[in-house]
């Protein structure tokens, strides 16, 4: 009874299992937030040199890393392969199959953590750039000339391809229902890759790399916030979060990304709540919204993923609203030249830690749990019975992280996440506006509004995880 | 049935001193229509109990446990027990297994309390 039949039937691979936070622990971890906020705002008033710059400590010379860089390089290239093969000839059991984990555990969530809390790992190691390369090198080998002219790339197109690419991309991670079926996920995968080679085809490696890749736009914002970066030739430690104070205000199409990235991340979490639910019955409910919804059904998509592919456009919409009518009121409170578009471009960056700690205090325990599917998956990849390693039969552990570690952890991540925004806004604030007066005043509202997202990001944790 | 259950009850509730730190937990669920009471929508549970969920259903039904991976079919005629030592602490969604794919939902959560 036991084995009877696989679990990977249906109800997404990687679950959470997480216990929501205690009421009284996040009554208190809000508390604390707005507490730490105004503290940190005194100190702002006090002490006259905060911000003035960041203590850097150089280390040693990228050059002696080169070897290891070629190596993990190879790697990448080889599990990026693997994974794919996997996915087309491997048994489809998401369970059974590589796939799964590696592309929505291991590589999404894990790198995500790589990125944010180490450095940019995506840039180095990303496989579509390695075989990029690779077929560049062999192109000229064989020709003796490098690739073909490439276009001019249109200035008004700037990060766009990569806002539309991580809106489909975020669609299949939490909307898609066949996000699970390894053929299908590797069927998505070789049809990214293919549009990021024609992109670099066209446009340049490194253009389409800045503009167009999505990950390495997104691994890129979440770097910034990493105490380790490149910069000429070495490798830097800085504090973390210091790499998101701007030196000029983002792009408009920049902010838009940084934008969709965190509704996507705040939608995740609030798809699985209650309220959610209620909202998606009561709009199944309504005569009018489910006639239509059936009539758009006809496409196969069912009505649940119809309302929830709309919420995950108004998401990033209603952040938008937000995020510029407190810019609105931070221009208004403050004389500057700046217009209201320019104020949120300077601000953009410093919700970013915020997000950071949301993401690791959602994901870890996925991570310690469904992350372990990866042991047994490395002697097995294709689900055909091999153990290449001994490895094969190792049995996931779901134990592995308690409810004390997980909430206390989660909260604490949080909390600490908040305060380096709270931080990072007003450095951001006292380059901007220059005055330390106007700088204070300029970020009251800023404030209301990151004390709003992180309560917003506790509450979250603190909801029952349904559906 | 009934009896069967009332004697199974009788015999761990005979045997219980021996294991009387773990609890014991039994739950009599009634399925109609793929659904159960809500007040049974959220059952909670201290880890280390012995948990039993007896389930009957006035339809077949196939049931899954998440997590702790119990599987059971349950039929007007053959009500079935989902018996186990809540090991792993979590939130943990008993959901309907249907053939052809399809949106599953949860029948009911089972959160067992560290």
């Amino acid at each position: 009874m036991l084995l009877a039949a696989s679990p990977a039937a249906a109800h997404g691979f990687g679950q959470r299992f997480d216990l929501p936070l205690p009421l009284w622990l996040w009554v208190s971890a809000a508390g604390a937030t707005i507490v730490l906020t105004f503290a940190a705002i005194a100190l702002f008033v006090r002490e006259r040199s905060f911000g003035a710059g960041h203590p850097q400590l150089r280390l040693l010379e990228l050059d002696r890393l080169r070897p290891l860089a070629a190596l993990l390089r190879l790697a990448g290239v080889l599990i990026f392969v693997v994974t794919l093969c996997a996915g087309f000839i491997g048994v489809q059991d998401a369970y059974r199959n590589l796939i799964t984990p590696m592309v929505w555990v291991l590589w999404w969530v894990g790198f995500a953590f790589v990125c944010a809390l180490l450095g940019n790992l995506w840039a180095l190691v990303n496989p579509l750039t390695t075989i990029f390369i690779w077929v560049e090198g062999l192109y000229a080998a064989l020709t003796g000339s490098a690739l073909p002219r490439k276009l001019p790339y249109p200035a008004w197109l700037d990060v766009w391809p990569a806002v539309v690419l991580f809106l489909g991309f975020a669609w299949a991670e939490l909307v898609w229902r066949d996000k699970d079926v390894p053929a299908h996920l590797a069927r998505a995968l070789l049809c990214y890759a293919a549009l990021t080679w024609i992109g670099m085809l066209l446009y340049g490696r490194e253009l389409w790399l800045k503009n167009g890749e999505a990950f390495s736009v997104v691994f890129d914002v979440l770097a910034r916030f990493a105490p380790l970066y490149a910069s000429q030739g070495r490798l830097v430690l800085r504090p973390p979060g210091a790499g998101l104070i701007p030196n000029q205000p983002v792009r408009f199409s920049f902010l838009v990304f940084v934008l969709l990235m965190l509704a996507s991340v705040t939608f995740d979490g609030f798809k699985e709540t209650p309220l959610n639910q209620q909202i998606n019955t009561a709009v199944q409910g309504s005569r009018s919204i489910a006639s239509l919804l059936f009539e758009l059904s006809e496409l196969g998509f069912d009505e649940s993923q119809l309302v929830e592919s709309a919420e995950l456009i108004a998401f990033p919409l209603v952040f938008l609203a937000v995020f510029w009518l407190t810019s609105r009121v931070i221009k208004a409170s403050t004389p500057t030249p700046l217009s209201v578009t320019e104020v949120a471009c300077a601000f953009v960056l410093t919700l970013v830690p915020i997000a950071v700690a949301y993401h690791l205090a959602h994901y870890f325990s996925l991570l310690l749990t469904a992350g372990q599917f990866i042991i047994p998956l490395a002697s097995d990849p294709f689900g055909f019975g091999w153990n290449l390693f001994g490895s094969a039969t190792y049995k996931v552990d779901l134990g592995i992280v308690s409810p004390y570690v997980f909430w206390y952890s989660a909260v604490t991540i949080i909390v600490l996440g908040h305060v380096i925004a709270v931080v990072l806004a007003h450095v951001a604030a006292l380059r901007v506006f220059g005055s330390r007066q106007g700088a204070l005043v300029s970020q009251l509202p800023m404030m209301a509004l990151m004390i709003a997202y992180t309560t917003l990001s506790l509450w979250i944790l603190a909801q029952p995880i349904v559906g | 049935m009934r009896r069967r259950a009332f004697v199974k009850l009788a015999v761990l509730a005979f045997v219980a001193p021996a294991a009387a730190d773990a609890g014991l937990r039994v739950f009599e669920l009634a399925i109609a229509n793929g659904r159960i009471d809500p007040s049974y929508e959220t059952i909670r549970v201290t880890k280390g109990d012995n948990v039993e969920l007896r389930w009957s259903s006035d339809k077949p039904i196939a049931l899954h446990l998440h997590g702790y991976d119990i599987e059971v079919s349950v039929s007007p005629q053959s009500p079935a027990v989902m018996a186990f030592v809540a090991k792993i602490a979590g939130r943990f969604p008993v959901s309907e297994h249907r053939h052809g794919g399809g949106h599953e939902r949860a029948v009911l959560y089972l959160e067992v309390h560290p």
